[in-house]
């Protein structure tokens, strides 16, 4: 393999980039009272904020592969007018800084949004639930598995699916049988990406669903909330979400590859 | 007829009329990029026409422009398609793959249907392995089997031995040999043996329209086109008849055995092997000889021979001549065929 | 693209680089309740001082002393409570005896025209009102507690609040109908939100202590125009209070 591979000069950034990274996370480490650690990890309220942040984030990562796979299917493998359009609509809240996602979700599912009023004729009031908590967090990660799915679709092409139309398969079977379990990796990356997405999320879920221990206070929310009096209980936190995160992550990347 | 196809796909260049009689197979030929691949994806549905009609044994599959709109969904034509490469499904076991087929159609027993056509094309002992783990050859045969085990109306097979060594392409052109026999089937090549051995038709194509078509014992001893009368390794002149057995042509004239008797100032075609031309520098004497003036373009090796190619024709001789001679790129010769050895046919 | 990118960078280098040169600098750090009127005042120094150019950075108190203990640069720091003060004082971090400057009580923020009837503290209880609060752990959640306290009501908030903004943000959009904020934050929500006061007996007052962090005489400057009368002035006009002669609420 001598004299293949990457220019050597790539190394140096690589290795800058990796420390980029890695370092911050290891003063993280450095910084935390280890001897203190369990009395601020199992704390009455840290248990209860990353019991509510699994529990949501399990419930918004399965909204956004429900949602998120047909529409990059629809992205990937039709055509329509403003399909560039949709496309680029879709990724928006990857732009949109996340406190204003909160205010778009409020203004949309909001108590005076274009939709709460119509919810709460029916009796539905999502304000300062856990439910507006699980939107914030799937609108957030929502276009991470689109992104993910819809490229990897693209550029896997569609000759597959073309011969297993060939050979009679109708659509759901040519997408049951054929293209899922084909852009399973990519599927399996997307889905932790938003899955991770989801569970780091703050902004969008603190302006639109508040924070209420047990109802909407999440990780994230309660790591800022002691960062307000004592540093050191955030940093512990976020040594939490970090392993939670890194668990999910080691977790899924073992099922798709037995897969 | 079992096929009939008559479609024009614009932004393809293509403006086709196909016609294939049940149980027959079709060598579709052409230079690369005259449509070939096209035709077989309008005809399975992968790729919609602008104007025209399918009909496969009496069933329109599609018809749009002007007429009726039709359009039968891919999975309901009962076409197969084995593209160049297998495609095979790479997550699923060689059975799986194979069995794919009956098992979407509806078949009672697809892991059966399976298995006789993994053992039709001698890969019953893959049936187990990823097709990920298979060789070229062993990937052939597998996407061979599962393109047949749906039993399909019609076959298209786009090149399907063309990546693969001799002698495994040999062996499984033989299966195909038998398989093909009372199938109607479509098949894409380049390669004199598959056309021999596998079509009782050829349709040599053109810039997306067929430029000539007929059995192919015809066009393989009577071609018209220069892309079939290079593939089967024959010059071919095109001219007009002068008088009784003499053609003109751009090159001179040439006296050949017409195939009918043919009337002076009809349109007709000189054919000759390559191995019946003799090089000269300066004309011979003696005269029931056809002599044409040309220059030479380049020399190839060809098998124990030189081809000597000049302008359109070519000629086959020793390497030993060629050194007497001194041929090269531009030098001026002299062919010379013998009457008996040139076939002359109407167009 | 990347012939793009390196052009902003020479931009924003040309920037500092040009902000840099010729100029005395006062950095200050302060709650972000401050920012309308501490920013009227800075106006008013660089007015009267030219050449000189105050910079703010508006934060929670809490992470203002936290940026100062990991070696942050100011000259000023005006924090919202007297704790926060407290700790920078034992972290050594100040360089004058803090004083306070202003102090700030609380207000219910309700929708313009008060449409729920709201007229008081206790009718935040009402079970058909959904009320946001501050974290009790946040300065304005801590004042909260103490005002529940006094009045002998508990509240059952809907969402307790990371900072004033997310409260006034909930109150403004209508996804709640009442929230707990301070007077002077009702300023800045500009006629979109109302108050409805709570009576002195029961409301809690913050007091606003100020120092310096730095030997700089321009932030000596600075600490004196906010407590002069200029200061206490343009402090009430964004509905702060002056601090009580007496000491001050605990």
């Amino acid at each position: 393999m001598n004299g293949l591979g990457v220019p050597r000069w790539c190394y140096v950034p690589a290795l800058l980039g990796g420390l980029f990274v890695a370092v911050p996370l290891l003063a993280i480490l450095v910084q935390l009272d280890w001897t203190a650690l369990p009395s601020l990890l199992f704390s009455e309220s840290s248990l209860t904020a990353l019991w509510l942040s699994l529990r949501t984030t399990v419930v918004a990562t399965v909204i956004c592969v429900v949602l998120g796979v047909p529409m990059a299917l629809v992205l990937a493998r039709t055509q329509f007018p403003g399909q560039s359009l949709a496309r680029a609509l879709v990724l928006l809240p990857l732009v949109v800084p996340p406190v204003v996602a909160g205010l778009a979700l409020l203004y949309t599912f909001g108590r005076r949004g274009l939709l709460g009023g119509t919810l709460s004729v029916v009796g539905i009031d999502i304000a300062f639930t856990t439910t507006a908590v699980i939107l914030a967090q799937a609108f957030v990660a929502l276009p991470f598995l689109v992104i993910s799915l819809d490229g990897a679709l693209r550029t896997a092409g569609a000759r597959y699916e073309g011969v297993a139309a060939t050979l009679g398969a109708r659509p759901g079977t040519v997408m049951f049988r054929v293209t899922l379990p084909m852009m399973l990796p990519a599927l399996a990356s997307g889905t932790v990406l938003a899955f991770a997405r989801a569970l780091g999320e703050f902004g969008a879920t603190l302006t639109f669903a508040g924070s209420l221990a047990g109802t909407t206070r999440t990780l994230p929310l309660e790591i800022y909330l002691q960062r307000e009096v004592d540093p050191q209980a955030a940093v512990a936190l976020s040594v939490l979400l970090i392993v939670v995160a890194v668990v999910v992550i080691g977790v899924s990347r073992r099922w798709v590859r037995a897969a | 007829m079992s096929l009939e196809a008559r479609f024009s796909v614009p932004s393809r260049g293509l403006d086709l009329d196909l016609t294939l009689a049940a149980g027959h197979t079709l060598a579709l030929l052409g230079p690369n990029g005259s449509g070939k691949s096209s035709v077989l994806d309008a005809l399975a549905g992968l790729l919609t026409p602008d104007e025209g009609s399918i009909a496969l044994e009496g069933r329109t599959l599609w018809s749009g422009g002007t007429g009726e709109v039709r359009d039968v969904p891919v999975y309901d034509r009962g076409i197969s398609l084995l593209a160049q490469e297998p495609l095979l499904f790479g997550h699923m076991s060689v059975l799986g793959n194979v069995a794919f087929g009956p098992r979407s159609r509806g078949v009672a027993d697809p892991t059966a249907a399976a298995r006789h056509w993994l053992d039709a094309f001698g890969a019953g002992q893959l049936a187990a392995r990823r097709p990920g783990t298979l060789s070229g050859g062993q990937a052939a045969r597998v996407a061979l089997a599962r393109a047949l085990a749906p039993e399909p109306a019609l076959l298209l097979l786009d090149e399907p031995l063309a990546t693969l060594d001799v002698d495994v392409a040999a062996t499984i052109r033989d299966t195909l040999a038998d398989v093909l026999v009372g199938r109607t089937a479509i098949l894409v090549t380049h390669d004199l043996l598959d056309v021999l051995m596998l079509a009782d038709e050829v349709a040599v194509m053109d810039a997306g329209s067929v430029v000539e078509s007929g059995a192919t014992h015809d066009v393989v001893t009577s071609p018209r086109s220069p892309f079939a009368a290079r593939l089967f390794g024959l010059n071919l002149v095109h001219g007009s008849v002068a008088a009784g057995d003499t053609l003109v042509c751009d090159c001179g004239e040439i006296r050949g055995e017409p195939s009918r008797p043919l009337r002076p100032g009809e349109r007709a075609f000189a054919a000759f092997r390559p191995a019946s031309v003799a090089v000269h520098i300066t004309a011979p004497g003696g005269s029931p000889r056809n002599v044409l003036s040309a220059t030479v373009s380049r020399l190839e090796p060809q098998g124990a021979m030189v081809r000597v190619v000049a302008g359109d024709l070519a000629a086959d001789v020793t390497a030993e001549a060629v050194s007497q001679l001194n041929l090269r790129p531009g030098t001026d010769v002299r062919l010379v065929i013998k009457a008996a050895e040139v076939a002359l046919y109407p167009e | 693209m990347v012939r793009w990118l390196l052009a902003l960078c020479l931009l924003c280098l040309g920037a500092t680089g040009c902000s840099a040169t010729e100029q005395q600098t006062l950095t200050v750090f302060a709650g972000s309740s401050l920012q309308e009127p501490f920013e009227a005042l800075a106006e008013r120094l660089e007015t009267a001082n030219p050449g000189v150019e105050v910079r703010f950075h508006f934060a929670g108190s809490a992470t203002l002393v936290e940026q100062l203990r990991q070696g942050a640069r100011a000259d000023v720091l005006a924090a919202a409570d007297e704790a926060t003060m407290a700790r920078a004082a034992e972290e050594d971090l100040l360089t004058a005896t803090p004083h306070v400057f202003a102090t700030n009580s609380l207000v219910i923020a309700v929708a313009p025209g008060n449409p729920r009837g709201i007229r008081g503290f206790s009718d935040l209880t009402r079970d058909d009102l959904k009320v946001v609060v501050c974290a009790p752990i946040v300065p304005c959640g801590a004042a909260t507690a103490r005002v529940e306290q006094r009045a002998g009501v508990g509240l059952r908030p809907a969402s307790e609040e990371l900072s004033v903004t997310d409260v006034l943000t909930k109150v403004d959009t209508g996804q709640a109908d009442a929230g707990v904020v301070y007077v002077s934050d009702l300023g800045r929500a500009e006629g979109r939100v109302a108050g409805v006061p709570i009576p002195a007996a029961v409301n809690a007052t913050n007091a606003y202590p100020i120092a310096t962090t730095s030997e700089s005489p321009l932030a000596a400057s600075f600490v004196a125009l906010v407590e002069g009368s200029v200061g206490a002035e343009v402090l009430q006009r964004s509905g702060f209070g002056s601090p009580a002669p007496g000491g001050q609420d605990r």
